[in-house]
């Protein structure tokens, strides 16, 4: 016989009373008529027993026409499902378990991220692993923030990952948290403003700063080039990595992803020198190098706009999107999220990571177009100042962020015209003829280059109050 | 306790706020029962959806602007569409501690996008169940009419019946959404689907109105009407969580409650306000508010009994369905309509032999329920 996969938002939305048999459809823990325990309920399959076409249009369900299910489980338990698929009373509601690698599972979020997160995990067939298998799990906590604002993966979703491995046996000696936050955020900080230090607390899981750890070099063959890069030494030992990203867009890369997740691994230097180059083909190479991953993506919030970092925009996207499949699993978010597949990703299913092509991805789980949510896409060609430009070298985080974020509380005070360069990656044709003022190192170094005359902030980046009051003399 | 004074304002799309809309229903409340506003001495205002559609909560402080210098205790109640009907219950529990407590009902649902009022209705259903599943109200309404009509029976005929009446009475009523309106059982047939089975004219509109009661301690007057039952209960959120879906528990259990209050049964109720938003919910509401055997309704529709003639006259006002529904108000009106005929003042739409009138008051879909029976 199949196994029949759990259908995500039906399945796990039923509690009981051991003892008194009330049922709840939240995720409860105590019966508060009887104070027995109160267990999940898996109903193991359901009949429609009821259809009405949706023709009017509402915020959050746009298009039309759609179906809701009445569905009934073998217990005479009701559940109102929407579809866009055609049924008939009397059908059998059901599918079967994922056991292709290249499916990705969808799992939308209830009241519980938790159980969406678990759920996620049993559509794509579950984890394998050993006992002793040392587990890595790595979230993404660039920034000191809450997981509410869409910036940094939610704990919950990890302690969602947490749960399942450890009623699968998993020792909670062998899982290790481990992220390394951006340059100049104190990642003690980091880890306690974004819920994660009392997760680690709570479950007696360990949590590593990916700096505080040794790097290994690897050497890359990238087309002509060498891509030498330090990987931690963490991540290249480990028997098992879950990487579990957080849906956001990004300036440079388009969005950022489980692909992109990944380029979290490597030390300061090595990231640097990523953002000088070609930064999307890099990041495709660097995952060549890697041991092969699960992802669990987190779109719990998830961030759009100029993500990734505090100019983005929190999504409420509410979906936990897993697969083993790296790529798969990027390329299914892209279409959801209605974004173009960028580079790194195309990159990547080049190099042989995975599969790019939709209709060799199996999805699991929730339909794709009852989950579709079309996010912003990020805009690094516009300046959020009206009469400051900015010439996009490619920088790094560091300056990225700050002169983004000066610029945009700046954004109602009348300026010079003026063109903000930063990043090495300047040409000759990005320059023009106006006023060009250079902030960090790497825009200092590549105008020079080309021999032009520029103002110039040092600095790697300089901070936001040396910039402002570099600033200053143009501002009116 | 008695309702001595009651005001409502014309329903249906209109240019006036909230504040305007409640300060109308208020002073023809009052004038109604010859009060002055200083004998009022509590207010309950109910409202389900200015927070989402006007960013305006605190309604309480909002009527308190409406008369400044009072500082009488005013509270805001919220039970969806029962929102009024809950109010009137809890008014009447406080007649033992004040002597006259005015409920005003109102709502301003036009003049917002359609998309944006959908999803705030909505707003009553469970956020994660329902919402997420885009099952807004016509569409549950529609699972419930798709179920009841396979199990008993009931054809879109029957529902389509029923429509008409409110309409033919709507027509007798100024107040109402769709006064004036001609509509015949052709239109009503061939109306667009909005979540099958049910078809527009099986929906009740959006619309904005208010209106007001006072209700006293004492009899003041001939014309005050006495509440001989008021009862409220509720019921889970969402349809599924529900194991048969013809019918709600919270009326059954409501009534039951009003009906032994008042000392009646079901057999000496005159006519009735049920709470019609869609058409399926007034067949449902006969059911389970006694008037007949489970399965039976379709009778009382097809001979007519429920028309302003017949021997159970339902909706007089032309209901929620045609005399509209502005969820806030709703609860309110339909005792106003049912005063009106105790009273004998309900012009071209009076029934005969109004002695006991029932209003009927659902929240959701029948998350909750108030019942009162009036008497003259």
């Amino acid at each position: 016989m199949e196994e029949v996969a759990p259908f995500t938002s039906l399945k796990d939305k039923m509690w009981e009373c051991k003892q008194c048999k009330k049922i709840w459809y939240y995720p409860l823990e105590k019966c508060i008529f009887c104070k027995s325990e109160v267990i999940n309920q898996k109903p193991k399959g359901f009949i429609v027993k009821g259809i009405s076409k949706v023709l009017v249009s509402s915020n959050g369900h746009e298009k039309i026409p759609y179906y809701n299910l009445l569905l009934e489980d073998e217990n005479g338990n009701l559940h109102i499902k929407k579809t866009f698929k055609e049924y008939n009373r009397g059908d059998r509601f059901e599918q079967k378990a994922c056991k292709n690698k290249t499916c990705v599972g969808l799992s939308s979020i209830g009241y519980s991220v938790i159980d969406a997160t678990k759920r996620a995990i049993e559509l794509i067939g579950g984890i394998n692993f050993n006992p002793n298998d040392k587990i890595i799990i790595k979230p993404n906590i660039v920034l000191a923030k809450n997981p509410s604002t869409g910036i940094i993966t939610n704990p919950s979703v990890v302690e969602g990952i947490i749960q399942y491995l450890l009623k699968e046996g998993s020792n909670r000696d062998n899982i290790l948290i481990l992220e390394g936050s951006l340059q100049d955020v104190d990642s003690k900080k980091a880890i306690k403003k974004s819920g994660y230090y009392d997760l680690c607390q709570r479950y007696g899981i360990k949590f590593k700063d990916l700096f505080s750890g040794d790097f290994v070099t690897r050497e890359i063959t990238m087309n002509h080039e060498k891509l030498i890069v330090q990987i931690s030494k963490d991540i290249m030992e480990a028997d098992l990595i879950i990487n579990v990203p957080v849906v956001k867009t990004h300036f440079q890369t388009g969005v950022s992803l489980g692909i992109k997740n990944m380029k979290g691994i490597i030390n300061h230097p090595s990231r640097k020198n990523m953002h000088r180059g070609k930064l999307q083909e890099q990041i495709a190479y660097l995952n060549t190098a890697l041991p092969k991953y699960i992802t669990i993506a987190d779109g719990s919030i998830g961030l759009e706009g100029m993500g990734p970092g505090a100019l983005g925009t929190p999504a409420n996207f509410g979906l936990i999107i897993a697969g083993k499949d790296p790529v798969a699993v990027d390329r299914i978010i892209c279409e959801l999220i209605g974004l173009k597949v960028p580079l790194h990703i195309t990159k990547a299913a080049e190099l042989g990571l995975g599969e790019l092509d939709l209709d060799k991805i199996e999805i699991i789980g929730e339909e794709m177009e009852i989950v579709k949510r079309k996010f912003k896409a990020a805009d690094d060609k516009i300046s959020p100042h009206p009469d400051i430009e900015l010439i996009d070298g490619k920088p790094c985080s560091g300056c990225l962020n700050s002169v983004w974020s000066l610029l945009y509380r700046l954004k109602d005070i009348s300026a010079e015209e003026i063109s903000i360069a930063f990043g090495s990656q300047i040409s000759e044709d990005m320059i023009g003829y106006g006023k060009i003022v250079a902030i960090g190192d790497c825009a200092l170094n590549a105008v020079k280059n080309l021999g032009r005359e520029a103002e110039s902030l040092r600095g790697c980046p300089p901070s936001i109050e040396e910039q402002e009051k570099f600033l200053k003399k143009w501002l009116k | 306790m008695y309702i001595s004074g009651i005001g409502k304002t014309k329903f249906g799309i209109l240019n006036q706020s909230i504040p305007e809309l409640a300060y109308e229903a208020m002073s023809k409340a009052l004038e109604d029962s010859k009060q002055d506003i200083m004998n009022i001495d509590m207010i309950y205002v109910a409202n389900f959806i200015a927070g989402p559609l006007q960013n305006q909560l605190h309604l309480n402080s909002l009527i308190a602007s409406l008369l400044p210098g009072t500082n009488i205790p005013i509270i805001r109640i919220e039970s969806a569409c029962a929102s009024s009907g809950a109010a009137v219950y809890q008014a009447a529990l406080m007649t033992h501690k004040f002597n006259n407590i005015m409920v005003v009902g109102v709502e301003k649902m036009t003049n917002i996008d359609v998309y944006k009022a959908t999803k705030a209705i909505a707003s009553a259903s469970d956020s994660v169940l329902d919402q997420k599943q885009g099952a807004i109200f016509p569409a549950t309404y529609a699972l419930i009419a798709q179920e009841y009509m396979s199990k008993y029976g009931l054809t879109k005929d029957d529902l389509s019946l029923i429509a008409l009446k409110a309409h033919e009475n709507a027509n007798l009523n100024e107040l109402a959404h769709f006064y004036g309106k001609e509509v015949t059982l052709e239109m009503i047939r061939n109306s667009p689907v909005i979540c099958s089975p049910l078809k527009l004219f099986d929906c009740s509109p959006v619309t904005d109105g208010a209106t007001a009661l006072i209700i006293s301690k004492e009899k003041k007057s001939d014309r005050d009407i006495r509440i001989i039952g008021s009862s409220f209960a509720t019921d889970t959120i969402s349809l599924s969580q529900r194991k048969d879906i013809t019918t709600f528990s919270a009326t059954k259990i409501a009534a039951k409650k009003a009906y032994e209050q008042a000392g009646i049964s079901p057999g000496q109720i005159d006519f009735a306000e049920v709470h019609d938003c869609f058409t399926i919910a007034e067949v449902l509401a006969m059911e389970d508010l006694g008037f007949c055997e489970k399965g039976k309704s379709k009778e009382m529709i097809r001979s007519g009994e429920t028309k302003l003639d017949g021997r159970l006259p339902i909706g007089t006002g032309g209901g929620l369905k045609a005399g509209g529904h502005p969820i806030g108000a709703t609860g309110a009106s339909q005792i106003y309509e049912i005063v009106k005929q105790l009273r004998r003042e309900a012009g071209k739409r009076q029934i005969k032999n109004a002695n006991i009138g029932m209003a009927q008051n659902i929240g959701g879909v029948g998350g909750s329920c108030a019942i009162h029976i009036l008497k003259r």
